[in-house]
């Protein structure tokens, strides 16, 4: 009787660390931290423009970032789906940014992207710009170019990952039967492969769209200092020396916690659809 | 049966506890004679919450002191990580659990020796009963007061520093040397000029506050509202004016000073800052800054300060950390970390009160050819003020230059 109706077990246990975590930073947030918890400390905390600017620039970079990966796992799965040494040797170097520490990522950016960096070297020894200086500048900016690359690298290799054993997972006889019905090859691949591989590739790009909103080594290093991107600032007041900041830091991150749980929620509806 | 179980809980429970025998606080140990302390320490580990950000640092204290304290007293020390605000939040909530402490030494000054005064946090008074405290440079405010603050016996000073900027004399021949001199090169130079969002940076803020308000003298004696706001006006303005010259048109900030250095080292700016006036001697030796950095002191005067070692007044080992801080002070360690290819933190010792042995050893330390004179420190030293003003600065900082995004 009992083993017959622990369905609804599993998604209670699911549910139980998100809720149980927003739950906490509404308390902290209202200040019950500091052992005087009211509601109108959180709203005033949530009341000010500084968290929704910093959390709008978040989901800017986080969305960008996200976008590229996808596009490239899914152009890295498709193209590169034979067995030749050559399509093996694409999908093993796409995988590549998966194991490798944001921390060394970060460092490889600035190495390649910074203004003193081998490109602004390169281009400048090739005469197109006339010193490394007048390279633009890609890292720190409000625009987030370096960030939002080196980001989509990272998350690369995980959306590849994902993709390379949706496509192994595809009945080869689909394309072919659109190849028969007279769809070009193109076609083929736009109407038929492209749907099927971003189907089974969604539930992954929500988790890395949440994973790289919460993230803040890369932000931090690489990100620009204003607008603070929403992880760093957590950060930064929850490391400050008054006490009072965490409350701060904990009414952040039920902004980061909301909008991961719309990313999820939005994908549970889109599913539902299909 | 049911009597036994319950009895296996019971014991379950007082373990979690983390009972044991109760550990004397750092000045119960203080009052003993050394001899009792050092065989207390015998055998015992020393957990040592400092800044592990510097690989010249774990170095000193990794293959230099650990071994010899090893050897010396039977001490086994454990450096752990943490610092600051860090520091603070796991005492709060060590002390709001009753728990044991999970460190037995702290590496802190100004504002979190302040933090954890406030709270009672630390234990003492310990810090004058060591032996090598003999060799302290007891006349000197900048090594005797933490940020105005009274060390009171539960500090011991561990190192000295003084900030200082970093030039490269090939890059920059004839560099500035006073606050209005280094704004009109900032003007002329655009985008060659940055400070750090850390401690550094700070530091740098309020030797520049110092400048435009006639000196250190007046922000003495404690925070001021109506000193602030006076001050303020004048260092805001200041700011806003330069920062549309700074690197990166101001809207951006290196995170620390690691990365001033970085972007000095690759000739992105033409000044980097250290809260160390030696440090450009020490990166420039381990290949990290350009063979021709030198160290700058501004004529306006610069900020010396201190660092110093504390016991929380939970640490298990209060006996342990007494003399981990005595090796710390003796002439031999001193030496060692003020050397430029160890660290090149400057010492917090009277050379005159040591054997003529270490007098001599400390003198030859003055030949490196970036090192700055003593006189040259000592006629440019300008000390730290109350935490307040620190705290206040960089938030306002934040606020009306970085931009109001600080959720």
């Amino acid at each position: 009787m009992i083993r017959r109706n622990a369905g609804w077990l599993t998604p209670v246990v699911l549910a139980a660390a998100p809720l149980l975590g927003m739950g906490w930073a509404v308390w902290a947030g209202g200040g019950g931290a500091d052992g005087d918890f009211q509601i109108a400390t959180l709203l005033a905390r949530l009341a000010r423009p500084a968290p929704w600017l910093s959390l709008a620039w978040s989901l800017f970079a986080a969305v960008s970032a996200t976008a590229l990966a996808t596009v490239g796992a899914i152009v890295v799965a498709i193209q590169f789906r034979g067995t030749s040494f050559g399509h093996r040797a694409a999908r093993t170097l796409a995988t590549i940014p998966l194991p490798i520490p944001p921390i060394v990522v970060a460092a490889a950016a600035v190495l390649v992207l910074s203004q003193s960096g081998l490109l602004a070297r390169g281009l400048a020894a090739f005469g197109w710009v006339s010193v490394p200086a007048d390279f633009p500048a890609l890292l720190n900016t409000p625009e987030g170019t370096g960030l939002i690359l080196a980001l989509a690298w990272k998350e690369l290799g995980f959306l590849s990952l994902l993709a390379c054993s949706i496509v192994a997972q595809l009945d080869p006889e689909l394309e072919a039967t659109a190849r028969t019905l007279g769809a070009s090859a193109k076609a083929a691949r736009r109407r038929i492969l492209v749907p099927l591989v971003w189907r089974g590739l969604m539930p992954g790009v929500v988790a890395a769209f949440a994973f790289v909103l919460g993230s803040w080594e890369l932000p931090a290093l690489l990100g620009p200092s204003h607008p603070q991107p929403l992880a760093v600032a957590v950060l930064e007041r929850a490391r400050d020396a008054d006490p009072l900041a965490r409350g701060d830091a904990w009414a952040a991150v039920l902004l980061l916690f909301g909008a991961a749980m719309t990313a999820v929620a939005w994908h549970e509806w889109a599913r539902c659809r299909q | 049966m049911r009597s036994s179980r319950a009895f296996g809980w019971l014991l379950l429970l007082a373990g979690c506890g983390g009972g044991g025998a109760s550990v004397p606080d750092a000045a119960a140990v203080a009052v003993q004679p050394w001899d009792s302390v050092l065989a207390s320490a015998r055998g015992s580990t020393v957990t040592w919450r400092m800044w592990r950000g510097d690989p010249s640092i774990n170095r000193y204290i990794d293959d230099w002191v650990t071994p010899r304290l090893l050897e010396c007293c039977g001490i086994t020390l454990f450096p752990v990580e943490g610092q600051g605000p860090d520091i603070v939040q796991q005492l709060r909530l060590e002390a709001a659990a009753g728990a044991a402490g999970g460190a037995d030494l702290l590496w802190i000054n100004g504002e979190t020796f302040a933090a954890l005064r406030r709270d009672s946090l630390l234990g003492g008074p310990w810090a004058d009963r060591l032996p090598n405290a003999r060799y302290l440079d007891s006349t000197s405010t900048i090594v005797m007061q933490d940020f105005e603050q009274p060390l009171a016996g539960y500090e011991s000073p561990w190192g000295r520093v003084q900030f200082a900027l970093i030039y490269d004399t090939l890059r920059t021949p004839s560099p500035p040397r006073t606050v209005a001199a280094l704004a009109s090169w900032i003007e002329a130079h655009p985008g060659r000029f940055t400070h750090d969002q850390g401690f550094t940076g700070a530091t740098f803020l309020k030797i520049v506050l110092y400048s435009l308000n006639g000196g250190v003298a007046n922000f003495q004696g404690g925070f001021d509202e109506s000193r602030w706001e006076a001050a303020s006006s004048r260092l805001f303005p200041w700011l806003e004016t330069l920062t549309p010259h700074f690197w990166r048109r101001g809207e951006a900030y290196p995170l620390g000073v690691a990365e001033l250095h970085r972007l000095f080292a690759n000739g992105e700016v033409d000044f980097s800052m250290s809260n160390n006036q030696n440090e450009v001697t020490a990166k420039v030796r381990q290949g990290i800054l350009p063979a021709s950095s030198r160290p700058l002191l501004l004529e306006d005067g610069t900020i010396a300060n201190a660092h110093y070692l504390g016991i929380p007044a939970n640490s298990s080992n209060p006996a342990g950390a007494m003399v981990v801080a005595n090796f710390l002070l003796s002439p031999e360690a001193q030496y060692q970390k003020q050397r430029p290819e160890v660290w090149a933190d400057g010492t917090v010792l009277d050379i005159d009160r040591l054997p003529a042995e270490w007098q001599e050893r400390f003198g030859s330390l003055k030949n490196d050819p970036a090192a700055l004179a003593d006189t040259m420190l000592s006629r440019l030293a300008v000390p730290e003020i109350a935490p307040a003003w620190h705290d206040r600065l960089v938030s306002e900082w934040r606020r009306r230059i970085r931009g109001q995004n600080s959720p």
